[in-house]
């Protein structure tokens, strides 16, 4: 279906919300929500983006419908860069890119009738014939499966399901190319979710529509996008056609996604990938690869000789040390959570011993560091704790346990046809460790 | 009426709609035109009337049966009242009568709170007197002979129904006219808070970012200046007339209000809905007058309803000072007034004391109803 | 299972009195949990299953509620017939509650420390230091890291799915025998959202608690329950072992909302909406959007739960001799004649 030019192509856009402070409005800091990603949309097509919530998903929407103006980057629409539009051709531009929101109950103004609302579009573009509106408003909202008497109700009259096939209609009015869905059905009972999905379904084939959909559910994603995006903390970590990126996901995030799916089917439970941590804070992104402080495949180093479990845990313990806890007050209460925190009086060090074996309670690893050179950097760093010295700790960590996914941003692979993933795993030069991450995979 | 227009464009469908043919026009609905004319003329006359006409004979003189002379010379106060009732009508009466189901929710909850209701009509009654009361029974004028008349239930005659004053001016009158300058207060100035307060608090919070540093910093310089001693600088600079006054009070008062309206708009600026009439294309000005303002509009009208009451005490407290209109007979001046013969004459200070406390009351009663009533959480 | 279950609800109707007429919310609901097992209520928004469970301990607001006929038995005690008293000790130390939205579980201004501490204190007879270690050793449990050194810290220092672990650990404070969890991961991502099902798994485990875990999922069902009760408008459409309604689902509904599951092949939607609950239909509710109802299932009563094989039991006229089955589609109408034909 997607022969010549695509109709949207999104080239490295990056959309960064700056965090001020003061009088002054002094940048401290940026949420980087979208950082630089690629992607296309062919007409007619459905592209998906997946990721959990805060990963930038809906402002990359919001910025490719230029709700909100991009940082960097271009969108080209038709072969035009939307970033640079003026006022005038956005609102050309409106007439082709439409949006349905997430909450229906939101998404319309409780005092207006359903005809005002689905009427302002037209108003807006300069439809001065009330009758003609009306008559096009009537039409349509047969079309979506509702009756032409319910122009004169008001919104708080209907049900979401029929909320959102208005929420239809109010995008398709100005006959659009493409259609941006923010989890159209995230707020909808199960039972009204396929209606909505399977009225989508047909209008993208009568109009050939091409569209856009937002969704953290995955089985929606799969029921009814041809290509999927994985966005992981502003980046896209995957990219391929549906059904191959469903079977054979190339990015363990991808991986770890679908696997947390909840299935119906009673044999797969607790079969779930666990994804340990939540998602990192997007003003301070992790280094490296934005994932690998939650990769259950973060790869070791060449020289030791580690359970890839080991390895996560005693990754987590870096990233504990390297964000400055486990200062000695800290490990002071984890010894003695007993006593009271007025009346606490931290020595200059502690024994040692009790620290390392407390730490390694905490973190998984009373059954022993498999790899003897990895087990006396982890006693050692324990040691530098025990007496206080943060400084020293990181830097052993960082030079003794060395991980190329957090030394460096992994590169783009192909993957084959419309397919490509970003991580070091699937790079050439590292070597892959399929057999350890099946293991994990299964849990 | 469907099946007409229905026929007109029988098989126009959405997707057939050549949009390059549709560019800015704008359509008129008879009311926008009606609203315009009334408006419009009212302000034209306005302009006109201060330009050219004169301040000491009527603009014209209809005496139709003999017994009603309507001469009126009006003054600026008269024709801003006049706008205010005109405004009220259009943006208050229409669109209650244009949408009957939304009036009877809101008259249903309305009516549930008795007091409420009582005040409402006594309102009405006050504001016909107001508006029409002294074409009817006239205007008080000084009559020596007929000092300290008693009120008719106090051995009185039906002549003076509530007496009269030191001077012989008939008190049911300066109550009439009382009413009068006391709705010309609460109204004007409620309408100038209503619009100020609406437009610097919606601004404010749809733009945000240095708009809303700039509006809202101001708002605060405001609220701190003491109104008080601004109309006392005033009264004391150019004289304390009515118009200067109702003035003052509308310019100085909105700020609370608009505040509230700020805040208001700040949480429905985040409703979904804002950001669809962006994506469909809609300007700044559309969606802050079509969507911002109408969802604010509970706030604003109880917000603005409650401060009513403390407009009118005001006025009352500036004239029972000797900083009013001497021109006008306020409730607050009539009060100031019998003050002093409170021993022999009760009821100077008397009746007017009672219906500025009543007037005052309702006004109470009514933005607390209206509060309950226009609450949308309670929709 | 022939022991006491712990929790008996029989004959439940919840009504909520409101201007627009009596709102049925809940409207003769039973079912049984046993100690030690997992209970989904399962169904659509509007089904009821959030009344259901906030009356067993009475945490609707009454009135406009009220629970007007039916009896919960704790223990052995109807908890209906208690004093409200009665009632609140029963909910802080024998039920805990676990809600949907964490965020509005926990007061921003306290620690989390202080809050567990707080529900530990107003339970249990400890002094305040020993309320602190047991609040650190509950953080703990539920799985929050550097749990000694995180419980001085406030709600907004903790992720989405940590505050809900948090609010875990505060229903778990005063030990209580049965939990029951409204929606607990509707609000988080999927894949945090497994952790907390891991959690309240292992929690069951380890201390043989049994849960009410209410959800419009069935992903989350399969997950996690022992047994499932399927609600629809105020009454049991289905009830029976988790195998039984994946595996063999027997009423419509069930059927219905296993087929309408994005993900799956087909992808049917149910068609129609929820009934009205101030005014219900007569006879099955569900008969409307049901294809194979029948006209006996338009009039009367809902059926009564007719048990079938297995722990199973199903409110569906079809299956009224115990043991029958869904008849086929196309023989729905044929049905019909032969029971007018027979009249």
């Amino acid at each position: 279906m997607s022969t010549g030019r695509p109709l949207l192509e999104v080239e490295n856009l990056k959309k960064h919300f700056p965090m001020t402070r003061g009088m002054m409005k002094e940048e401290i800091g940026r949420v980087r929500a979208v950082d630089g990603i690629d992607f296309t949309v062919h007409q007619g097509e459905t592209f998906g983006l997946v990721g959990e919530s805060g990963c930038g998903k809906s402002t990359a929407a919001r910025t490719i419908l230029r709700l909100e103006d991009p940082t960097a980057g271009s969108v080209y629409f038709d072969g035009d860069d939307i970033t640079e539009y003026d006022k005038a051709a956005l609102k050309r531009y409106r007439r082709n890119a439409q949006m349905i929101f997430q909450d229906p109950d939101s998404s319309f103004d409780p005092r207006m009738s359903v005809g005002e609302s689905l009427e302002e579009p037209l108003i807006v573009h300069g439809m001065g014939d009330r009758s003609l509106r009306r008559h096009l408003v009537k039409d349509l909202l047969e079309r979506v499966g509702l009756q032409a008497e319910d122009i004169n109700r008001y919104p708080h009259e209907f049900s979401g399901g029929q909320k959102q096939r208005i929420g239809l209609a109010r995008a398709l009015i100005l006959n659009p190319s493409m259609l941006v869905a923010d989890e159209p059905v995230s707020a909808l009972d199960v039972s009204v979710q396929a209606e909505i999905l399977n009225l989508l379904d047909e209008f993208q084939d009568a109009f050939g529509l091409s569209i856009i959909l937002i969704s953290h559910n995955l089985g929606v994603v799969r029921h009814i996008c041809d290509r999927v995006g994985v966005m992981y903390m502003g980046e896209l970590v995957e990219v391929g056609r549906t059904e191959e990126l469903f079977t054979d996901p190339k990015h363990p995030y991808t991986r770890s996604l679908i696997s947390a799916i909840p299935s119906t089917d009673l044999d797969d439970r607790s079969q779930r990938v666990r994804l340990s941590g939540s998602v990192p804070d997007p003003a301070d992104p992790p280094r490296g690869c934005r994932f690998h402080t939650r990769c259950p495949e973060v790869i070791p180093p060449d020289h030791y000789d580690l359970e890839q479990e080991t390895w996560r845990s005693l990754m987590d313990f870096k990233q504990r040390v390297e964000e400055r806890h486990l200062t000695i007050e800290q490990l002071y209460v984890m010894l003695y959570p007993d006593e009271d925190e007025e009346e606490m009086d931290v020595p200059e060090s502690l024994p040692q011993e009790e620290v390392t074996s407390v730490l390694s309670g905490e973190y998984g690893l009373e059954s022993g560091i498999g790899d003897r050179k990895a087990a006396e950097v982890f006693e050692a760093t324990s040691g530098h704790l025990a007496a206080g010295d943060l400084e020293t700790a990181i830097e052993l960590l960082e030079s003794e346990y060395r991980t190329v996914c957090q030394q460096e941003t992994p590169p783009v692979t192909d993957e084959g046809p419309d397919h490509r993933s970003a991580c070091h795993l699937r790079s050439e030069g590292a070597a892959p460790l399929s057999g350890e991450s099946e293991s994990v995979a299964t849990d | 009426m469907s099946t007409d227009t229905d026929s007109k464009h029988a098989d126009v469908t959405f997707e057939d709609i050549d949009w390059e043919e549709y560019d800015g026009a704008r359509e008129f609905t008879p009311l926008m035109l009606a609203k315009i004319l009334v408006l419009g003329g009212i302000t034209l006359a306005w302009v006109l009337d201060w330009q050219f006409g004169s301040h000491r004979d009527p603009l014209f003189t209809v005496d139709p049966a003999g017994i009603l002379e309507i001469a009126p010379n009006p003054g600026n106060v008269e024709w801003l009242f006049t706008l205010t009732i005109a405004v009220l009508f259009f943006y208050v009466v229409v669109p209650l009568y244009l949408n009957p189901r939304m009036t009877r929710h809101y008259w249903r909850e309305f009516k549930k709170n008795k007091a409420a209701v009582v005040s409402l009509v006594f309102l009405g009654f006050i504001f016909l007197l107001a508006v029409f009361g002294p074409f009817i029974f006239g205007r008080p004028e000084i009559d020596i002979t007929n000092a300290y008349q008693p009120p008719v239930f106090a051995g009185g005659t039906w002549a003076h129904p509530f007496g009269t004053m030191q001077s012989g001016e008939d008190v049911f009158q300066i109550v009439i006219i009382g009413a009068r300058v006391s709705m010309m207060v609460g109204l004007i100035g409620c309408l100038m808070i209503i619009v100020l307060a609406s437009a610097v608090g919606t601004t404010a919070a749809y733009f945000g970012g240095m708009v809303d540093e700039v509006l809202m910093r101001f708002v605060d310089i405001m609220l701190t200046f003491p109104t008080f001693f601004l109309i006392l600088y005033v009264v004391f600079l150019y004289g304390g007339d009515l118009f200067t006054i109702i003035l003052i009070l509308g310019l100085t008062t909105w700020t609370a209000t608009s505040r509230l309206v700020r805040s208001e708009a700040l949480q429905r600026n985040e409703e979904q809905y804002i950001d669809a009439a962006k994506n469909v294309g809609a300007g700044e000005r559309w969606i802050i007058t079509r969507h911002l303002v109408p969802n604010v509009s509970n706030t604003i009208i109880t917000a603005a309803t409650l401060v009513i009451p403390s407009l009118i005490l005001y006025e009352a407290v500036l004239a029972f000072l000797g900083f009013g209109d001497p021109n006008v007979w306020s409730w607050g001046r009539a009060i100031s007034v019998g003050r002093s013969d409170l021993q022999n004459a009760w009821w100077i200070a008397t009746m007017p004391g009672v219906f500025l406390f009543l007037t005052v009351l309702a006004f109470n009663f009514l933005g607390d109803a209206l509060r309950d009533a226009l609450d949308p959480r309670h929709e | 299972m022939t022991e006491q279950p712990l929790l008996s609800i029989r004959d439940l109707k919840t009504h909520f009195h409101t201007d627009d007429g009596v709102v049925k919310a809940v409207d003769g609901v039973s079912f049984d949990v046993h100690r030690g097992e997992t209970v989904c209520i399962v169904g659509e928004s509007g089904s009821g299953k959030s009344v259901t469970s906030e009356s067993i301990t009475q945490l609707i607001p009454m009135p406009p509620g009220e629970i007007v006929e039916g009896s919960v038995y704790y223990d052995g005690n109807d908890i209906t017939t208690m004093t409200e008293d009665g009632v609140r000790s029963l909910r802080g130390s024998q039920i805990g509650h676990v809600f949907q939205n964490p965020q509005g579980a926990l007061n921003p201004v306290y620690t989390v420390g202080y809050q567990i501490r707080e529900a530990i204190l107003s339970h249990r007879d400890v002094s305040k230091a020993e309320a602190r270690e047991l609040a650190v050793e509950l953080l703990e449990e539920v799985g929050i890291p550097e749990a000694p050194t995180r419980v001085d810290d406030y709600p907004h220092e903790f992720s989405g799915g940590m505050k809900q672990r948090v609010v875990i650990a505060i229903a778990l404070a005063c030990d209580p025998e049965m939990l029951i969890a409204d929606e607990p991961t509707t609000a988080l991502d999927v894949t945090i959202e497994a952790q907390i099902l891991d959690l309240f798994r292992h929690l069951q485990q380890e201390l043989d608690m049994s849960i009410i875990f209410i959800t419009h999922d069935l992903g989350v069902v399969a997950e996690i329950a022992d047994r499932v009760v399927v609600m629809y408008a105020g009454k049991v459409m289905e009830t029976g072992s988790v195998e039984k309604i994946f595996e063999n689902p027997a009423h419509p509904y069930t059927k219905a909302l296993l087929e309408c599951l994005p993900g799956q092949a087909g992808l049917e939607p149910i068609p129609g909406a929820l009934p009205s609950v101030t005014d219900p239909p007569n006879g099955c509710r569900f008969h409307d959007r049901c294809p194979y109802a029948i006209d006996m299932c338009r009039t009367g009563e809902q059926p009564p739960l007719h048990d079938l094989p297995g722990d199973h039991a199903v409110s569906c006229i079809h299956y009224e001799d115990g043991d029958g089955d869904l008849p086929e589609l196309e023989d729905v109408d044929r049905m019909d004649a032969a029971i007018g034909g027979a009249r």
